[in-house]
């Protein structure tokens, strides 16, 4: 006995279903239409039966679509799909073990045995439906003696049906040849022949037919005689490596969550160890709850949970959980929840684990972990960002442009072994942080003296200048626009100096450095 | 001091200059500079618009190029050099255009290619080298090698150019690098006792023009401005400078200001002295250009005049004036050189037409060049050739499409060689979409924004003032005040017809008397056979280069396929010179607009309009091909003109000097030549200055110019005493029509052709429906449109069967009817040497069996055998068999077998198919041959579209005006024209024939989605029956559920 599980118009469902885990809402009364294409023609690929009812239909084009304002429309995401696929054999595998994902939206699984567990057929497909409408599918169930009656049965009829051993052929006899799953070609040339139904393939003569369409249309003609048989290819889920928690009291203290996350990380890890992984990612989710006595000035209903996230990663990945608690206790004292923790969920993304061999001379580099552990530490001393948003820790970076001291800070990877390929300056220039304010004297625009605001009293003789080496930049908007007139200046003081000056866009003068 | 700028680039560097020429020329006059060269990269392409720009600004244009030439790598970057050439003599610029032409047409297909220092050697005469910038030679040998490989670099270059050819060049863009390399470069010229040179290495006019250098540079390398980096300008400091300028930043050095002016003397070149020569015709001994052309002219005129001797003596006035004109111009050979391509395509039995202004001469007529007769329809001779225009004729010959016109093209590289023709370029500038495209990805949009922007841009055209790219912004919701949003609308404004890349002209071709190669450099084009000119049209036609345009038309094509077909089928021949010109039939086609598949007059607008102009005369279709057109149809003139031909509006005219004038159009002027003969009329202009008048207002190029010829035009009426009103209205008459206006020539031309058209489809349907078939696309109607209207006059239209079809559709005799039969080629998906294949195997022996075709064309592929049977070519297989059987038969057949059973054939033959229904059949035809020859789909539901009290087409023109009716039918045409105000207009099809709606914009918004989807309609509404013209207003738009067959519309929206 298989049963097969289908939820029509899938497309729309997973999105719907996303919205449903999101949101809450009543969903499947909700117009949807699935956009799909080349961005330039987008059409419609799949929609629910409420957006049919409004006039939508598929194929039209955007433009076409757009024309029913009520209906939502959204562009088809293979994410949400395979989310989606992924409920739907979770929900499967709670009823059997044989589980097989026949298409997008469509599984079969193999449920001799099952009338022990859940009664007659009837009651089985009941207790199914209710699993996947609690999953927010509306889905057709199917049950037959193989799992190709099942499977197509599920695809033509709405709602339940029960086909009884023997009469397989005469219940999917009405249904279309365009739900086999057969290349369109094949179709085509069978619908050029006028066979339209299961009923039209059953009824041709066989050997003819094999000598026209070979051992795939026996098969085909089984399958719509109703005589299917074949085994279940089934799942084989990949192990996901998630440890939830629900606390019975919401907690506010970092240290008792601590204590918590500390339990499901050797718990998660343990897991890992068995199957010889490691991770370098981690993801915690904890759903805060909010202190409504702040909202009761409100007149509308603000939802009393909402979610918190934060993720962890590490450059190889680990098995030791220790590092990675430490991380996340460094991370939560930063980025504290603010609220009360009322559940956690932790994944690991699991991942193998790398082995490196050091050479003998090689200097020994700072581990990883406690590489990592350091950066943390200091991030939660400097703080993340700086004010233009260039993270605080980390390394400097040269930026590709004209403009003159413009850098990022990426992410600090020490890099063994590599020399720069900029040649060895002839001059070295101690660039001032900040530039120091200046006042230059200047004859037919060329530099003559120079003043600091530090020695506001004495100006110095520029006895050589070189330059204006002019850029410019920024264009784009104004606010961004910037020019630089930078002059190299040989100053007479007790010494001979060598600096670096330059004029900004608002005709300041400063001094940029000194070359040594 | 002064300066002049010797090395410049301009935008036809393509992407690499941000200024046109025209721009370079006149920033370098306003700052005074004596003198400026342009340098393009690898090309001369911008030079005849900055050599004229220059002389209009009385400073001296110097040509050059910068010629790139392969590097090897440095530091692993492989890094292009490029020599700044200057043309100092016209043996330099010869050898420039050579060196250029030697290393483009290297390249196997279109592309930048480069040259060799031994090739640069072997043009070097005549050049002047300047050691160039950053990009140029000394700059690579000082990095790949510092001084001591410049030193030997600077060895090589004398060598090649001679110690007193080369300039060390220095640049100063206040860039540090940049002037450690002049340090050296004036240690290497002191040592080598060389001239510096001082330039800026200009890329833009103006500091402002770095922005779209910039942009240009992202596009260029693909980035967007935030990831170009140090790609980007470093500053704006590529600007033409003026000579304070450029003394003040090389005070050090004035000597290399010096030698600026040295140089610009030294280079005498300019573009007048090309040195073109159009080939010479070869004539016979004691014969001049003058008299041979003479003599041929005269021996053509006595063909086609000789039967009027009235005419024949003012043909010969006329004739004398032309040759007199020629020859004091010095055209002989350039009419000798077209005349030759009418003999070729005459010997080849190639169809040709001279159309274009060409048709106003006696002598083109006379040499067969034309087929419109200018004395006969009393053509203005000025409009083609004036002495005071000093310009090359312009003779456009419409030529068969395909490859009829390739053959003519050939012989004329044949008969010039590869180095002494080519195409003429098309200079693709950035218009609006591309601008908006190319900026919105510069400035880092995300691809649905600029889906969103460009579709914004899509439908515009610059028509007006107020369709300003601006407003389409505004329209389309875009926040102008937006920084980004403003700075991307300056962008794409700015960079408005700069050009973007060079194309090829469709048709221009240019000869040249030995080498072109010496006079403009050649590019291979993307066809192959074909070389393109770094010219377009118009700068060839300036330079005075002998310029021919080969155009295809593909009614040429269908015209030429009947002349075949009909001595084949019909027993007799035609002349295609000597239709009978009042043929009844052909214009009581045109009275009922009964013109589907005619050239030029099938649109739906033109058939609209035909009842109501109701053409009698041949001219009168001249006046039909002319009317609807945007210049009568923007100039207001096409209402006036319809209601005075019907007799409702008095003929008057703006002044009685205008009347001769304008009496042929009834007082509305609808032609160029009569805008030229007004400004002659009433202002006393020449045929040569009205010619002025009409290219003047014709470019929007300059309105100085526009309001001096205007003023001019005003004087000549103020002299005759024409009251300023009248003026107005005269000169509003001239101005709408300068730009859009027809030539009449032009147009007799085409109603010749459009005339030839109807003739063979009123007397030779078969041949003609045949002949339009072969030749699609082309013209307004869709095959299938095609095949139902032929069906409707009366042809049978055989299906395509395997025993009978040719690849291309024929003609069957059956009983004494000739019959159309569709050719092997309608079919979808099967393969040219299939069809070819099934054929000619078929000539030897005819196919018996499905098994046999197979076995016996091995070609076929499954898919194309079975698309056979089910479009039922294969029916009369097996002895007769329905489409299903086939189909069966097919599924087997197509199966491969051994050897052993291959020709075993089926022991049980019938096959358990049923046939196919009706339905089935139609969807089968139109989906394997795009249309059907049986029942339109309508007729199986005209009992119920009765019942549904649904009016057939053919029925509406007997109902009266204002009566409510419904329509139904397929739809085969929507328009919503620009200019319509949101109208849109719907021609349904039905077993009768065509009706016409008119959907209003609030029926269109209401219905929007069922117009725009369904393939049958069911249309109610008033009827408008007036004149003739019968359209329905729709006021109900509902879908019909006829047939699922997909067949298609021709949709402009």
């Amino acid at each position: 006995m298989f049963v097969a599980i289908h939820a029509p118009d899938f497309a729309a469902q997973a999105v719907l279903h996303s919205s449903a885990e999101a949101h809450g809402l009543s969903i499947h009364s909700k117009p949807v239409a699935i956009l799909d294409g080349p961005l330039s023609l987008l059409r419609v690929f799949a929609l629910n039966e409420a957006a049919r009812q409004c006039g939508i239909s598929p194929g039209m084009t955007r433009i076409q679509a757009e024309a029913f304002p009520q209906v939502e429309l959204r562009q088809r995401s293979p994410e949400l799909e395979a989310s989606g696929q992924a409920a739907m054999v979770d929900c499967a595998l709670r009823f059997s073990s044989q589980v097989e994902a026949a298409s997008p939206g469509s599984i079969v699984l193999d449920a001799h045995g099952a009338d022990r567990l859940f009664g007659p057929p009837k009651f089985l497909v009941a207790t199914i439906a209710a699993s996947a409408s609690k999953l927010g599918f509306l889905v057709n169930i199917a049950i037959a003696s193989n799992p190709d009656a099942a499977f197509y049965a599920a695809l033509g009829f709405h709602g339940i049906t029960i086909i009884n051993p023997g009469q397989e052929a005469e219940w999917i006899a009405s249904l279309f040849l365009s739900l086999l799953k057969i290349p369109a070609v094949v179709l085509t040339r069978l619908e050029s022949m006028g066979i339209h139904t299961f009923h039209d393939l059953a009824a041709l003569p066989s050997a003819p037919f094999v000598q026209r369409f070979g051992q795939d249309g026996l098969r085909l003609q089984n399958i719509a005689r109703g005589r299917s048989h074949r085994e279940l290819v089934p799942v084989t889920q990949s192990p996901q490596f998630i440890e939830t928690h629900e606390f019975e009291d919401p907690i506010g203290d970092l240290e008792p969550l601590l204590f918590v996350l500390n339990r499901m990380l050797q718990s998660l890890f343990q897991k890992l160890q068995e199957r010889s992984l490691g991770t370098n990612s981690l993801d915690l989710r904890l759903q805060l709850v909010l202190r409504l006595d702040r909202d009761l000035r409100h007149d509308r209903v603000l939802p009393n949970t909402k979610l918190f996230e934060r993720s962890i990663r590490l450059p190889l990945p680990t098995q030791d959980h220790k590092t990675l608690l430490k991380l996340l206790h460094l991370d939560l004292s930063e980025h504290p929840p603010g609220e009360l923790v009322k559940s956690a969920w932790l994944e690991a993304h699991p991942s193998a684990l790398r082995f490196t061999q050091q050479g003998l001379f090689e200097r020994n580099a700072p581990q990883p972990e406690q590489l990592e552990i350091l950066l943390a530490r200091l991030r939660g001393i400097v703080g993340e960002n700086d004010r233009q948003g260039r993270d605080r820790v980390g390394m400097p970076v040269v930026l590709d442009t004209h403009s003159a001291d413009a850098f990022a800070v990426k992410k600090f990877q020490p890099e063994c072994n590599q020399h720069s390929p900029v040649a060895t300056p002839r001059f070295a220039l101690r660039i001032y942080r900040p530039p120091q304010p200046a006042k230059v004297k200047t004859v037919n625009g060329r530099p003559q003296a120079i003043g600091f605001d530090s020695h506001p009293s004495s100006t110095f003789r520029i006895i050589a200048a070189s330059g204006p080496w002019r850029t410019s930049g920024g264009w784009t908007e104004d606010s961004e626009r910037w020019e630089r007139d930078e002059w190299d200046i040989a100053v007479e003081n007790e010494s001979i100096q060598m600096l670096r000056i330059y004029r900004d866009g608002g005709k300041r003068w400063f001094v940029d450095g000194m070359y040594d | 001091m002064q300066y002049a700028e010797l090395h410049a680039r301009s935008a036809f560097s393509f992407l690499e200059g941000a200024s046109s020429p025209e721009d370079i020329a006149i920033g370098a006059a306003a700052l005074g500079l004596p003198s400026i060269a342009i340098l393009d990269r690898d090309g001369v392409y911008g030079c005849p618009r900055f050599h004229f720009e220059a002389m209009k600004q009385r400073i001296k244009a110097l040509i050059g190029a910068e010629v790139t030439v392969a590097n090897p790598r440095i530091k692993g970057v492989s890094r292009e050099i490029r020599y700044a050439l200057l043309t100092e003599s016209q043996t330099g610029y010869r050898n420039l255009c050579r060196l250029i032409t030697a290393y483009k047409l290297r390249e196997k297909h279109k592309g930048e290619g480069h040259s060799s220092p031994d090739e640069i050697a072997n043009f070097s005469q005549g050049l002047i080298l300047l050691t160039g910038g950053v990009e140029g030679p000394l700059a690579a040998a000082l990095d790949r090698g510092g001084l001591a490989e410049a030193t030997s670099e600077l060895d090589r270059l004398i060598a090649i150019f001679g110690r007193g050819n080369i300039y060390v060049e220095l640049q100063r863009h206040f860039n540090r690098s940049e002037e450690e390399r002049n340090q050296a470069a004036i240690e290497l010229a002191r040592r080598f006792h060389l001239p510096l040179v001082a330039t800026n290495g200009v890329q833009y006019a103006k500091p402002a023009d770095r922005e779209i250098l910039d942009a240009f540079t992202c596009i260029r390398h693909k980035k967007t401005m935030l990831t170009a980096g140090t790609l980007l300008a470093e500053n704006a400091e590529r600007f033409i400078r003026s000579q304070e300028q450029m003394c003040a930043i090389f005070a050090d050095l004035p000597e290399a200001i010096a030698n600026t002016l040295e140089a610009a003397c030294r280079l005498n070149f300019t573009l007048s002295d090309l040195g073109y020569e159009f080939p010479a015709f070869p004539i016979p001994d004691g014969e001049t250009p003058n008299s041979f052309l003479r003599k041929r002219t005269e021996e053509g005129a006595r063909n086609r005049y000789s039967r009027n001797p009235e005419l024949y003596e003012k043909a010969m006035r006329q004739i004398d004036r032309e040759l007199n004109l020629i020859a004091k111009l010095n055209l002989a050979g350039y009419f000798l050189i077209v005349w030759d391509l009418i003999r070729f395509c005459s010997r080849n039995n190639i169809l040709v037409q001279g159309r274009g202004s060409a048709a106003n001469s006696a002598v083109c007529y006379s040499l067969s060049i034309t087929a419109v007769d200018p004395i006969g329809m009393d053509l203005l001779f000025e409009r083609f050739l004036s002495e005071e225009r000093g310009e090359w004729p312009d003779i456009d010959l419409d030529l068969p499409s395909g490859d009829q016109r390739e053959k003519v093209i050939q012989y004329v590289y044949q008969k010039y060689g590869r180095a002494g023709a080519a195409m003429t370029a098309n200079v693709i500038t950035y218009r609006g979409r591309s601008a908006a495209r190319e900026m919105g990805k510069v400035l880092g949009f995300d691809a649905a924004a600029l889906n969103k922007l460009s579709s914004l841009i899509g439908s515009f055209e610059w028509k007006g003032p107020g369709d300003s790219i601006e407003n389409q912004f505004k329209k389309g919701g875009f926040n102008l005040r937006h920084p980004r949003i403003a700075k991307y609308l300056d962008l794409c404004q700015r960079i408005q017809d700069l050009p973007r890349h060079l194309g090829q002209h469709s048709g221009g071709m240019i000869v040249c008397q030995g080498r072109l190669d010496s006079v403009v450099p050649l590019e291979p084009a993307s066809m192959p056979g074909r070389v393109v000119a770094q010219w377009d049209k118009t700068d060839c036609e300036a330079l005075r280069i002998v310029k021919i345009d080969l155009l295809g038309l593909g009614m040429m094509a269908v015209l030429e396929e009947c002349l075949d077909l009909i001595p084949e089928h019909y027993g007799h021949s035609v002349d295609l010179a000597h239709l009978p010109q009042d043929d009844s039939q052909v214009y009581e086609a045109l009275r009922r607009a009964d013109t589907v598949g005619w050239f030029q007059v099938e649109s739906e607008a033109q058939r609209a309009s035909l009842p109501r102009n109701s053409p009698r005369v041949f001219y009168d279709i001249v006046v039909q091909v002319a009317l609807i057109r945007p210049g009568p149809i923007v100039g207001q003139m096409t209402n006036p003109y319809l209601e005075r031909r019907q007799k409702r509006q008095p003929v008057s005219y703006p002044h009685p000097s205008l009347e001769p004038v304008l009496k042929r159009t009834l007082g509305v002027p609808l032609f160029q030549e009569q805008l030229l003969r007004m400004a002659m009329a009433c202002a006393n202009f020449s045929g040569g200055e009205a010619e002025e008048l009409r290219r003047a207002l014709g470019s929007k190029r300059s309105q100085a110019r526009m309001r001096e010829i205007e003023q001019k035009l005003r004087e000549g009426m103020t002299a005759n005493d024409i009251s300023p009103t009248t003026q107005d209205e005269i000169v509003r008459f001239i101005s709408s029509f300068a730009l859009y206006g027809f030539p009449e020539s032009h147009s007799a031309s085409f109603a010749l052709i459009a005339y030839a058209s109807g003739y063979f489809k009123c007397n030779y349907l078969a041949a003609f429906t045949a002949a339009i078939l072969n030749n699609q696309p082309m013209g307004f109607y869709s095959p299938a449109v095609l095949v139902r209207d032929a069906q409707r006059h009366g042809l049978r239209v055989r299906p395509i069967d395997i025993l009978k079809s040719e690849c291309r559709c024929s003609i069957e005799r059956e009983a004494d009817n000739v019959v159309l039969r569709l050719g092997l080629n309608y079919v979808s998906g099967l393969r040219q040497q299939t069809a070819v294949a099934i054929v000619e195997r078929r000539r030897l022996r005819e196919y018996r069996t499905i098994n046999e075709l197979k076995l016996r064309v091995p070609e076929l592929q499954e898919n194309e055998f079975s698309m056979l049977a089910s479009i039922g070519a294969l029916n009369s297989l097996n002895g007769g068999t329905h489409r299903r059987d086939a189909l069966w038969q097919v599924a087997r057949a197509a199966r491969s077998v051994g050897p052993l059973l291959r020709e075993i054939e089926e022991h049980q033959n019938n096959s358990p198919l049923a046939p196919m229904t009706i339905e089935e059949r139609l969807v089968a035809d139109y989906q394997g041959v795009g249309l059907t020859t049986g029942r339109h789909p309508m007729s199986y539901r005209r009992k119920e579209l009765n019942a549904m009290n649904v009016t057939p087409a053919a029925d509406l023109a007997g109902k009266r005006n204002g009566h409510v009716v419904r329509i139904a039918g397929n739809v085969i045409v929507k328009q919503r024209p620009g200019t319509a105000k949101g109208l849109m207009f719907i021609s349904l099809e039905d077993e009768t024939g065509v009706a016409r709606a008119v959907i209003m914009p609030d029926m269109f918004d209401k219905y929007r989605v069922t117009i725009m989807r369904d393939k049958y309609l069911l249309i109610e509404g008033k009827l408008q029956n007036v004149d003739n013209v019968v359209t329905v207003r729709a006021t109900h738009v509902a879908q019909l559920e006829i047939s699922a067959a997909t067949t298609q519309s021709h949709d402009f929206h």
